[in-house]
């Protein structure tokens, strides 16, 4: 009976010894759960920083690259924002859970850009729950860009449009992903204004510039005037900060 | 000749019992399909698995008899496509119902036996065995012992600083 107790009590330890299990196990967890097992033993650290996170990262690739095209677009208004180094601004690592949201983000240590994809417009009806009192970064910014690209097709037109905007902390301590959703769901009053236009000119519809104006957020107000959404991305830029770059 | 659906195997526990099941219930395992299919004359040979012992592989067995109609697993069931959700079907959480070692020895039998769906099941029950827990009721519940030092501890509360409730 004895050695059969030994052997069973090696089951779990085995488990958690080997890595490609553990992983499995804590790769179901949400961020939130993952930062306290950080704290569970050097094992459960080690096997979170080094195979989830590397997993996670290396679906982030194709957001940097797409990022990094924007940056060269002229007069683009967010170009300033980016190139900001992730070693003196520690981005949250919600940024790249995938709660509620499709959150994506590169993080690696040599990743210029900060600006992450938020969620596609699929998404706009889940819930963040219980990661809205977390702060974006830290230390934590008061203030965040956004910038909304929407695939529209309307009489003849068929393209891009460029939102962008501003979403600030309520308290002025920092933005928490709570403000940054409800600035995007347009349950806090901000508003978007879309100047750009890319894609192909289809028909007989002119070249200039469309612009439309509308609460962020809003699939409704998008949908109306034939203007129908097709596909909707969101970045969050977060600002350079003086002194914390080099 | 029994058709395929009829044949059995035989299986040797590593307690050296051996065990009579379908071939349809083995095959759950991709482990032992993939030695029938080396052997080419299932029922014949018993197959030898080496590290489960009766106890555990009868239960693997209860699970692969439930679920031996299941599809088969896509070779696209990417990492992803599982992490969605810890949401376990009635009967697989009463089956994973049993005391925490049996749980443990379930799971490294699923892996040794390569039995993913089952591995699922039971990283899952154990994953959420673990949330909404602090460090010490996860250490306390799984007998893990804390090897960080007081330092080390303060330096990983501070960068985990993200999920500190305001």
């Amino acid at each position: 009976m004895e050695s059969s107790i030994a052997e069973r009590q090696a089951a779990h330890e085995t488990v958690f010894h080997t890595p490609e299990i553990l992983e499995i196990i804590l790769d179901f967890l949400s961020f939130p759960d993952l930062s306290v097992c950080c704290l569970v033993s050097q094992r459960f650290l080690g096997t979170i920083e080094s195979s989830l996170l590397q997993r996670k990262l290396s679906a982030c690739e194709t957001v940097q690259t797409e990022t990094l095209q924007y940056a060269t677009k002229p007069n683009g208004a967010f170009d300033y924002d980016l190139g900001v180094k992730t070693s003196n601004r520690k981005l949250s690592p919600l940024l790249s859970a995938s709660k509620g949201a499709h959150i994506r983000l590169d993080l690696s240590p040599n990743c210029a850009p900060t600006t992450a994809l938020l969620f596609s417009i699929n998404d706009f009806l889940s819930s963040p729950d219980t990661w809205r009192r977390t702060y974006l970064t830290l230390p934590p910014i008061p203030a965040a860009r956004l910038r909304m690209e929407w695939t529209l097709e309307h009489d003849g037109f068929s393209g891009k449009l460029f939102d962008e905007g501003k979403v600030e902390s309520v308290d002025g301590k920092g933005l928490t992903f709570g403000e940054l959703w409800d600035g995007l769901m347009a349950k806090r009053p901000w508003h978007y204004y879309s100047v750009h236009r890319m894609g192909a000119r289809v028909g007989n519809v002119d070249a200039e510039e469309r612009t439309v104006e509308g609460t962020l957020g809003r699939l409704e107000v998008l949908t109306e005037g034939k203007v129908s959404v097709v596909e909707g991305r969101c970045w969050v830029q977060i600002p350079r900060m003086t002194g914390l770059v080099e | 000749m029994a058709s395929e659906a009829e044949q059995t195997v035989k299986l040797v526990s590593s307690d050296n019992v051996e065990i009579v099941t379908e071939r349809k219930v083995a095959e759950r395992s991709m482990l032992i399909k993939n030695m029938i299919e080396d052997l080419g004359a299932p029922g014949e040979e018993p197959i030898p698995i080496m590290n489960v012992s009766e106890a555990v592989l009868r239960k693997v067995l209860e699970w692969c008899t439930h679920h031996k109609n299941d599809p088969a697993p896509s070779q696209d069931d990417d990492a992803d496509s599982r992490k969605k959700t810890t949401d376990i079907e009635d009967w697989d959480q009463k089956f994973m119902q049993v005391d925490q070692e049996m749980l443990f020895e379930i799971i490294l039998a699923a892996n040794y036996m390569d039995i993913k769906a089952l591995l699922d099941v039971g990283c899952k029950t154990v994953a959420n065995m673990i949330k909404g827990k602090s460090p010490e009721e996860i250490r306390k519940t799984f007998n893990i012992q804390n090897d960080f030092t007081p330092e080390e501890e303060d330096q990983i509360r501070r960068e985990n600083e993200w999920a500190e409730d305001r």
